[in-house]
């Protein structure tokens, strides 16, 4: 059965300018992700996979290249219709989760829900569902530093979901965890895969997570070296 | 993203540092509460100064006649009938009183007794709107008589050594016996007549004109028709009196006249002591943009992660500007809360009537707002220009 392609990157070319030396961060790398896929992406600091995730998450634009996600080509776009996108499609997790110190965890979780334009009260139902999906409904008012590291993973993650987006970006989310809690949070990855079909692309140096991805991408020197499907 | 939640927001962030709230909203606050303070006592002192014409009305001219000392042939000065004839020249004067004003020693039951003499008319009662105590004003009959009437300063200096009814009691006044037929209640004084009938006994002009050789009559006020074109009442009187006494130099005074020249003066004040607050305001709204510059860079990841999670350039932008609003909103407020309170206690010092006009604070919220925004929009627009990526890259 074909599957549908969320990410579609046809020889995309990253050079960063730094003085009179061109850094090339991507090499013509060519990717398709299809729904419902659980990728990791892995590769040593400075390999480009960082990049790789930023072009990927429309936070940084291509040199050169292609890039249709879900069937929309990005490139021409604006800032703030790039913006709607990322709204809409993606979900980002990240290392330091990145929740907002000043709201609790219910106002993190409906942040997006809040800028697509719903309502405080029909987003907070939204918000305390997903965070009962996560496990930590009880810690709905809880801040950032009130909670353990997974727990802010969660968090993230519950951020994340509540759009309902085409594609999870997690980079390195289990960086800043323990082996255990990490794992606990790479069990819910793979949980959301299996049950809910979330395309998830994971950006890991850990082996231990990547052999726990379906597929895996390895770039090194800003080229896609191996791509395998365990 | 609705703006009430950026409201929202905006405070409870502000609030989450409220020491630095508070030294941030201190220029505007200063500022606001400088110009609200400045234009409500600017206005109190105003409605003061024009109190003194509404109990006597607007509808007065005064004449000042000073001896031309170049021309000594007629020393005397003009008489009463003369004076008094001028009413011919125009239909448009409605009363003349003309007083003389002299000091000479007055003593009463052998104490010596503060206060001058003023040779009035009759028409001095209704032209000055002088009410009596007890007693009877000067009327056309006490011609060349010994009567007079005491002023209220003047009745609670003799009550010290006397008690009973003033009336009918006698003061000495150069050497004669005056009989005292009344006594003036407390007369409100005006910027606009020199005489001061509070401190002074007030007698029959041509009494006045017995005791030193001295009283001319010096000064004249009109009540005139309210419709009446000063100007040219003013050149009727001055043709007709300098005709009479050409050895005379006329100076005029109208209410009218000294109403406009003291709201000019205070608009002249009103704008300057503005143009004082405005530039406490600009230092304040500085102070806003530093502080909002600080926060901006504080806040960088929050910026990254707002605009990963979906918000335009836009509402970065909002969300920074509402926070400067708000917080020279509370500047605003809280300075037009401390002006007025200022202007009130100017009032209660200086013993005016205290009044809330509306328009200062109206001047002291829109100005602190607008500064808000003036000086939030560059650090809102810094803001919003930042790169996602630098804002989320690790450290």
């Amino acid at each position: 059965m074909k599957l549908l392609p969320i990410i579609n990157l046809s020889n995309i070319v990253k050079i960063y300018k730094s003085g009179s030396d061109d850094l090339l961060a991507l090499n013509h790398i060519n990717l398709i992700v299809s729904k419902g896929e659980l990728t990791a992406i892995i590769g040593e600091s400075g390999s480009g996979k960082s990049t790789l995730l930023n072009i990927i998450g429309l936070l940084d634009k291509p040199s050169s290249g292609i890039y249709q996600l879900s069937g929309i080509a990005v490139d021409e776009l604006s800032d703030d219709e790039l913006s709607v996108i990322r709204n809409q499609k993606i979900g980002f997790v990240f290392q330091s989760f990145f929740l907002l110190p000043r709201l609790n965890a219910l106002q993190n979780v409906i942040m997006p829900l809040i800028y697509r334009g719903v309502h405080d009260k029909e987003a907070k139902l939204c918000g305390m569902a997903m965070l009962e999906k996560m496990g930590i409904e009880q810690l709905w008012h809880h801040k950032p530093s009130q909670m353990s590291g997974g727990q802010q993973q969660r968090v993230a993650l519950a951020r994340a979901l509540i759009g309902e987006p085409e594609v999870i970006l997690a980079d390195e989310p289990t960086g800043s965890l323990d082996s255990k809690t990490g794992q606990e949070v790479m069990d819910l990855f793979i949980e959301l895969n299996n049950h809910d079909r979330n395309t998830i692309i994971v950006v890991t140096h850990d082996q231990h997570i990547s052999q726990q991805c379906r597929r895996v991408v390895r770039v090194h020197d800003g080229s896609i070296v191996s791509d395998e499907v365990n | 993203m609705q703006l009430k939640r950026h409201f929202v927001e905006a405070i409870a962030n502000l609030l989450s540092n409220k020491l630095r709230t508070f030294l941030a909203v201190l220029g505007i606050l200063v500022g606001t509460a400088s110009v609200v303070a400045m234009i409500s006592g600017g206005k109190l002192a105003t409605r003061q100064a024009l109190a003194q014409f509404k109990a006597l009305g607007t509808n007065l001219l005064s004449v000042q006649i000073n001896k031309n000392s170049n021309n000594s042939s007629s020393n005397e000065g003009m008489d009463l009938s003369t004076i008094l004839a001028v009413k011919q020249a125009s239909p448009q004067i409605e009363k003349i009183a003309p007083y003389t004003n002299l000091y000479v020693p007055i003593t009463y039951e052998g104490h010596v007794i503060n206060g001058g003499i003023l040779g009035v008319t009759a028409s001095m009662k209704s032209v000055m709107k002088i009410a009596m105590e007890s007693g009877r004003f000067i009327s056309f009959l006490d011609t060349h008589e010994n009567f007079c009437v005491i002023g209220q300063d003047i009745y609670q200096a003799i009550k010290n050594y006397s008690v009973g009814d003033p009336i009918g009691q006698q003061i000495n006044v150069a050497d004669n016996y005056f009989t005292i037929i009344g006594v003036a209640k407390a007369w409100q004084a005006n910027s606009f007549i020199y005489a001061d009938p509070n401190n002074s006994l007030l007698v029959p002009i041509e009494t006045s004109k017995l005791l030193s050789k001295y009283a001319n009559i010096d000064s004249v006020i009109f009540r005139v028709n309210s419709n009446a074109d000063i100007d040219t009442l003013q050149n009727q009187i001055k043709n007709y009196y300098s005709s009479m006494d050409p050895g005379a130099d006329f100076y005029f005074q109208s209410a009218k006249e000294i109403i406009a020249s003291m709201q000019k003066q205070q608009e002249i004040l009103t704008v300057f002591l503005g143009f004082i607050g405005s530039i406490s305001l600009l230092v304040g709204g500085i102070g806003v943009m530093n502080i909002m510059l600080v926060s901006v860079t504080e806040r960088r990841r929050e910026i990254g992660i707002r605009l990963a999670i979906g918000a335009k350039r836009k509402d970065i932008r909002i969300m920074f500007l509402i926070e400067a609003v708000v917080l020279s909103l509370f500047g605003g407020i809280v300075g037009v809360i401390l002006g007025i309170l200022i202007s009130f206690i100017i009032a209660e010092a200086k013993h005016w009537g205290f009044t809330i006009f509306l328009l200062p604070p109206l001047i002291g919220f829109c100005v602190s707002s607008l500064a808000g925004i003036f000086f939030g929009y560059y650090p809102a627009y810094k803001a919003s220009k930042l790169d996602p990526i630098e804002t989320l890259r690790m450290e």
